[in-house]
């Protein structure tokens, strides 16, 4: 099957503002009258999205948070519904915390583009309207990365450290204290007309900055790398032996989905003490060798197996499905595998294995 | 001495008498900047062509024994496996549990003078916290493995200055029980509130090898599946108490948890604790019983309340 893989979803307009951080502060110290307000927090040494009462809480330093954006939709442990066993029969009852306006600030284009991937998962044959209504009551305000960080490879999939997918209004350092501000969607128009006098015309020299800046940026960054090729041999080599010699080293922790910012596998689990319960969705891995653990049949019992399965669901299935990879390149599995595996080398390998098809002598095929 | 080493390793790999090399070797990556870099990781080596690729140096760090029991290593043949002094305890236990058998092993015993700490994906720069009590303090070292031990032992010590030491596990578990109760008690909460139960711990500990893990099951869920703060304290409880006795402090679980939660403080208080009582101290000996399934008359049961 031949499928092409698009990398952005509609493009609207985009109006280009410029504000001051002063400004940005202002602005999420009203809105956190009325707003739960989001944001890159550091506490223990580590940076993660988290609730923030006043602006002086973010954390604007480069760099992305270890746990993706994905757990603010899709939290890592979420009741679907409680239940209670009373004399007139079952009650439940459905979480009620989704409906509260919400707003991002601070998050990396990687994460947000990757919402635009798993936004598609979620509204497939079934609207998860756990993730949905979360989605639709967030508004994003996504920064550009102006120094990305040592794993990032976004530009190797087409994509780019200033994207504009995926966040309803994005920021851009043009100067110190001076942010270039693309306002991107309807929900990114909306906070500009409320706030407007906080924000001035973007100047003609600011938005030629800012194209320079990320022409200097990406020029260093790697290469696109030929996923449509990549593509077109995954469909054809699911029985490689190349697998069991890629995944080596693999232990199965679950790390680099776990912190994935498109992986969103689950598990769904009953918690009950007396008459009453919850009724949970967890995240879930396919590294896992129980994930495919079936009551008389485990179709992957090898790890090479599971980590296939990753690397297929990324770049092959997704695209089948979706037309999009499933992957933003925001690096997070290749810096934090503790055995050393990582992505982009998954991909180099891939690329060998197609040089090696079309130059050398064609590689066993398995049984 | 390495180049004696690859030698050896590529005839055996040769002859037939080894199946696979499990080392340490380095590869390229790709940095964002265009840079590479070099990476230290486990190397899987099963053509004698690919020998020279091993190397040995203060970035050794994983505990390569985990893989001895993970399924896909067992039709391996005979393995040849690259194991600092800490890890060798870690076979060690597996010995006494009867998990693995020490005929199909071929130890490389390295010499080791400290490797470095590392710590969600990072390089500290100072040595790992179990590797202080290795050190005397003139930087001499007792981590060695002895021939009757290993089959074959490497001399050769990390070259290159000595990074700082950085903090000694030991020590930071005093300074931990020095707080008071309540502050620990929150400390945990903090900690544990992070977990995502992701069981990377799990998957890269040597000793958790269960088939059936207990925190897997769901009929009967004997403990909570879900990454709140309750399912996570008893996560957490079970895996000390599943360890204790067994657990050899190699600090893989510290140092693979994604979210940096330092699970060496619980390790190392439930080594002590069995030390003092017991006078047990895991993988010292692969012939001794295994700590819980021996009792003396005179064993400490002040616990009994
Ligand atoms: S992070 Fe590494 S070791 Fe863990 S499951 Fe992913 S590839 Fe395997
Ligand atoms: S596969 Fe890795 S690089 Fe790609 S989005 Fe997921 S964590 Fe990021
Ligand atoms: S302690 Fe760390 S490694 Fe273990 S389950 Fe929790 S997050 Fe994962
Ligand atoms: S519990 Fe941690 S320190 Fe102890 S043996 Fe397992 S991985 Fe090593």
């Amino acid at each position: 099957m031949q499928t092409t893989i698009e990398t952005d979803i509609k493009q609207v307009e985009t109006m280009n503002k410029q504000i001051s951080k002063k400004a940005i502060d202002a602005i999420i110290s009203e809105l956190t009258e009325g707003c739960q307000i989001f944001a890159p927090v550091v506490q223990d040494g580590i940076k993660l999205y988290k609730q923030i009462e006043s602006p002086e809480q973010i954390n604007w330093g480069h760099g992305n948070c270890h746990r993706s954006l994905k757990e603010l939709f899709f939290p890592i442990t979420e009741p679907v519904f409680s239940f209670r066993q009373t004399r007139k029969g079952i009650q439940i009852e459905t979480p009620g915390n989704h409906n509260k306006k919400r707003v991002v600030i601070g998050a990396r284009p990687c994460d947000c583009n990757a919402l635009s991937i798993t936004d598609k998962v979620f509204k497939w044959d079934y609207e998860d309207e756990l993730y949905l209504s979360f989605r639709e009551n967030t508004l994003i305000i996504g920064v550009s990365c102006i120094q990305p960080e040592p794993f990032c490879f976004c530009t190797a999939l087409n994509l780019s450290p200033f994207d504009e997918t995926g966040s309803d209004i994005l920021l851009t350092e043009t100067g110190k204290g001076i942010y270039h501000a693309n306002i991107i969607t309807e929900k990114g128009v909306a906070l500009f007309e409320r706030f407007k006098e906080h924000f001035t015309e973007a100047s003609p020299d600011q938005s030629a900055r800012k194209d320079a800046m990320l022409k200097d940026i990406v020029s260093k960054m790697p290469a696109p790398f030929p996923m449509q090729d990549i593509k077109t041999w995954l469909d054809k080599n699911f029985d490689h032996p190349v697998w069991e010699e890629i995944a080596l080293g693999c232990i199965g922790c679950g790390t680099c989905t776990y912190l994935c910012p498109t992986c969103h596998c689950f598990d769904i689990t009953d918690e009950s003490r007396g008459y009453a319960g919850e009724r949970l969705r967890n995240w879930d891995s396919c590294a896992f060798g129980h994930f495919t653990q079936m009551p008389a049949h485990q179709p992957r019992p090898l790890q090479w197996q599971r980590f296939r399965q990753r690397v297929m669901h990324k770049f092959k299935y997704y695209i089948d499905r979706f037309s999009r990879l499933a992957c933003v390149g925001c690096g997070r599995c290749r810096s934090l595998c503790p055995a050393g595996k990582d992505t982009v080398e998954v991909i180099q390998t891939l690329q060998k294995q197609i040089d090696l098809a079309e130059t050398g002598p064609k590689t066993n095929k398995k049984g | 001495m390495m180049d004696d080493l690859k030698t050896r390793l590529k005839e055996m790999l040769t002859s037939g008498a080894i199946g696979m090399v499990i080392g340490y070797g380095q590869k390229e990556i790709y940095m964002a900047d265009g840079s590479r870099e070099y990476r230290t990781c486990p190397v899987f080596l099963s053509r004698d062509t690919e020998i020279d690729r091993l190397v040995w140096n203060r970035h050794c760090v994983q505990n390569l024994v985990t893989y001895l029991t993970k399924e896909e290593y067992k039709e391996s043949g005979k393995i040849a496996l690259m194991v600092k002094p800490c890890d060798l305890k870690a076979i060690h236990v597996l010995e006494q549990e009867k998990q693995i058998d020490r005929k199909r092993l071929f130890i490389i015993g390295l010499t080791c003078k400290g490797v470095m700490a590392e710590k969600m994906g990072i390089d500290e720069g100072h040595l790992a916290g179990k590797c202080i009590k290795c050190l005397d303090s003139s930087g001499k070292s007792s981590a060695v493995c002895t021939p009757d031990e290993a089959d074959i032992v490497i001399e050769t010590l990390p070259d290159g200055d000595m990074p700082p030491k950085g903090k000694d596990i030991s020590s930071d578990l005093e300074g931990f029980e020095k707080m008071p109760s309540e502050k620990r008690w929150a400390f945990w909460q903090n900690q544990f509130l992070k977990c995502l139960r992701c069981y990377a711990c799990r998957s890269a500990c040597p000793m958790c090898y269960c088939e059936q893990c207990i925190c897997d099951m769901s009929r009967p869920q004997w403990i909570d599946k879900s990454p709140h703060l309750k399912g996570n304290f008893l996560f957490h409880i079970v895996r000390a108490f599943h360890l204790t006795g067994r657990c050899v402090g190699c600090g893989e679980c510290e140092r693979v948890c994604p979210m940096g939660i330092p699970l060496m403080l619980i390790n190392q208080k439930m080594i002590d604790t069995v030390k003092d009582l017991y006078g047990y101290e895991s993988g010292k000996d692969p012939e001794q019983a295994p700590l819980l399934s021996q009792f003396k008359m005179d064993d400490d049961q002040s616990f009994i309340k």
